[in-house]
């Protein structure tokens, strides 16, 4: 401005020396305007400080990614009618300049992204107050810098998914300068931070800033569905009093029906799905190699699974086999028969006839010789079985054979030479039942019975002797069930007789002993018609 | 004998670069909170503008731009920095009206970040930031002889104090180097 001043001054003296005296006023009259116009436009360039001044606070924002200063008077008693924004800076000797689109304006904001250039730099910021036409007030800064820059954090939306959250950021299509660099360059160093809260769970997410433009989405994963989420996104300023945060955008995580299950549900789904299948086809597999589901109902041949039984072998069936010994004696015994008259023709027969007759019955009732022979005999007392029949011969004179309840014994397989446990609980139990309520007396009465089934298709009779007189005794007597079906009215139509030719108790083996002999006489021929020798002294019927 | 002296010079050549290096990230940690420190009582210091007493003192052009500067050289051009701002601000300041707290607790803002860059590089030698350095010394002493001509005035100690908050934003730029 000076230096056109003292060209003027020139110029003018050159005018008035060529020029005529009456032109010589006009110029000098235009050369004083002009002076006193350039002073005045100096003077009020370097006086705007010598203005009185007010309180006021006076701020540089970035706003949507432009420097924005904004000020706010302390004075509100009288409104301000309009502004002018003035600004220099400190490491240069310029006078405060007015911003062109920042005079006389209403709002207490002005944009100086295109007039602010320095980044290094210290600003001055002067607000010129208007209040009416003459009232004038300054409110000044002393220096504004770069670092005072808030921060107002872009604006920005959230879509909520199932499991995570879609942020969307707004930046300008264009990457904006700010003091003639970059907005990145300046924000290099100045952390873009989105926080996610759920409930007290806060979580800060720090997206890498560099040439940002347009549209950026960030996406917060594996967040909770079914979960409040809020999301706030701000500038993280070196001075953290700089930092502006967005209010709090929230959403819900609903469960997207429409998309289906998510990954992590998809792969549970095969997982299980190709979990299940391959146990199917293990069980498949095993199942036609055969280490699984074999059937159980094998003949009894084959049935090796009861592994037990082979080493203790398995008790038979009460009903379905009873093995029986069949032991002669070749004592001389006396028997009760049909035929009284003969002794020495009871001498040569033998016990086994009588006694197989007692223990080969056929779901009839048998008479056991040993219980027949002596009433006071139980099956559990074998012991007493002899000793009353020791009684019963003291009673009967000479006709009754000691031997006799001992062969009885021996007839139901209670001998010395067998196993009494098992043949002999059975009966117990059988005779208890039928007994039940007597004790063991009552068990000597006469006519005792015990009926014991035998399944002739599996009846193994045991030939102790190759004589084949036995065999087809054993064999007669346990093939007819319908007369044994009635031996026991037979028997007890016999024992009457008995009683009644002698005064002593009759003996039912005795009887029944004659009874089935001469059945067995009879039936001898055909049981050796349907009897095998299997050998080993054994007859399969 | 031999092997057992080998062995000990090797320890030594690997363990040399170990002890030699910087931790610029406590160093950035430690600077950036210093630098923050000092601006915010600098801005405490106020005063009138005497915007005619402005003047231009020349910055070294490769501090005014410290983008391709090296971290070590970073590291010395800021010790240089606030040991002369240090020195600036322990002149008389009576004119000023200034409170004595905060420029006392400003000056001991400096003075322990300068103990610390110095034990931090007392190990380290320089060698390419020593021209900048002597550029840095010419710039202050401009600033010393600027206060001493306008005999400490208030007018003087604000235009002085304007210069200073520019160097801090220097000084913060030179700082983000270590973060790089």
């Amino acid at each position: 401005m000076r230096p056109s001043r003292c060209e003027s001054r020139e110029s003018a003296y050159k005018l008035t020396r060529m020029l005529p005296s009456h032109a010589l006023s006009i110029i000098r009259l235009l050369s004083l305007c002009l002076m006193v116009c350039v002073s005045l436009q100096f003077v009020s360039s370097t006086d705007v400080e010598d203005y009185p001044k007010e309180s006021c606070d006076i701020k540089l924002t970035l706003r949507n990614f432009r420097l924005i200063v904004s000020w706010e008077l302390q004075n509100k008693s009288i409104p301000p009618t309009h502004y002018t924004f003035w600004s220099t800076i400190m490491s240069k000797l310029e006078d405060p300049k007015a911003l062109e689109n920042c005079t006389n304006i209403t709002e207490s904001s002005c944009d100086v992204t295109d007039e602010w250039g320095y980044r290094n730099e210290n600003y001055v910021p002067i607000v010129v107050i208007y209040r009416g036409d003459s009232m004038q007030s300054l409110c000044d800064s002393f220096e504004i810098t770069a670092t005072d820059t808030r921060l107002e954090p872009p604006e920005f939306g959230v879509v909520g998914f199932t499991d995570h959250i879609n942020v969307t950021m707004k930046f300008p299509p264009v990457t904006p300068k700010l003091f003639r660099e970059s907005i990145w360059n300046m924000l290099v160093y100045r952390s873009l931070v989105i926080k996610e809260q759920a409930g007290q769970s806060v979580k800060l997410h720090k997206p890498k800033m560099k040439n940002i433009t347009g549209n950026v989405t960030y996406v917060l994963r594996d967040l909770l569905p079914k979960t409040n989420y809020c999301v706030s996104v701000y500038f993280e300023a070196e001075n953290p009093k700089n930092t502006i945060k967005s209010p709090f955008k929230c959403t819900v995580l609903q469960p997207d029906q429409e998309s289906g299950p998510s990954e992590s549900g998809k792969v549970g789904i095969i997982t299980g799905c190709v979990i299940i299948v391959a146990f199917f086809s293990a069980i498949v597999m095993l199942k036609r190699i055969g280490y699984i589901c074999l059937k159980n109902n094998f003949p009894n041949a084959l049935n090796f699974h009861n592994f037990l039984s082979w080493i203790v072998p398995e008790v038979p069936p009460s009903e379905g086999v009873d093995k029986l010994e069949i032991i002669p004696t070749n004592k001389k015994k006396k028997v009760w028969n049909y035929d009284y008259g003969d002794e020495s023709d009871s001498d040569g027969e033998e016990v086994p006839k009588a006694s197989a007759t007692g223990y080969t019955t056929h779901g009839l009732m048998g008479r056991l010789l040993s219980q027949a022979s002596d009433p006071s005999t139980s099956p559990q007392e074998p012991q007493l079985e002899e000793d009353s029949a020791t009684e019963e011969s003291d009673a009967t004179g000479a006709g009754a054979e000691p031997e006799l309840p001992t062969e009885a014994a021996m007839v139901l397989g209670l001998g010395p030479s067998e196993d009494p446990s098992a043949p002999y609980e059975r009966r117990e139990s059988a005779l208890q039942d039928s007994f039940s309520g007597h004790d063991s007396s009552s068990m000597n009465e006469p006519g005792e019975k015990v009926i014991f089934n035998v399944n002739l298709n599996s009846v193994f009779l045991r030939v102790l002797h190759d004589g084949s007189e036995d065999g087809s005794e054993a064999s007669s007597l346990a093939e007819d069930p319908v007369h044994l079906d009635e031996a026991p009215h037979r028997t007890e139509s016999g024992l009457p007789m008995a009683g009644g030719d002698r005064t002593q108790s009759p003996h039912p083996s005795i009887s029944s002993q004659g009874l089935w002999t001469e059945d067995g006489s009879s039936d001898k021929t055909d049981s050796s018609d349907s009897d095998a020798d299997i050998g080993d002294g054994y007859i399969m019927r | 004998m031999t092997n057992r002296w080998i062995l000990q010079a090797a320890f030594l050549l690997w363990f040399l670069p170990i002890s030699l290096s910087i931790n610029y990230e406590e160093l950035e940690a430690r600077q950036s909170r210093s630098n923050s420190e000092c601006e915010d009582l600098l801005k405490q210091l106020r005063g009138p503008l005497c915007l005619r007493d402005r003047k231009f003192f020349k910055m070294p052009m490769e501090v005014n731009h410290p983008e391709q500067m090296e971290k070590r050289d970073a590291a010395f051009i800021i010790q240089e920095m606030l040991q002369n701002i240090f020195l600036v601000f322990n002149n008389t300041f009576s004119s000023t009206g200034w409170n004595k707290t905060i420029v006392e607790s400003f000056l001991g803002k400096l003075h322990n970040q300068i103990v610390f860059l110095n034990e931090t590089l007392k190990e380290v030698p320089e060698d390419e930031s020593l021209t900048t350095r002597i550029s840095l010394k010419s710039y202050y002493w401009q600033l010393g002889r600027y206060l001493k001509e306008k005999r400490y005035s208030s007018c003087a100690w604000m235009v002085t104090r304007a210069a200073v908050s520019r160097n801090f934003l220097i000084i913060r730029r030179l700082t983000w180097i270590f973060q790089s």
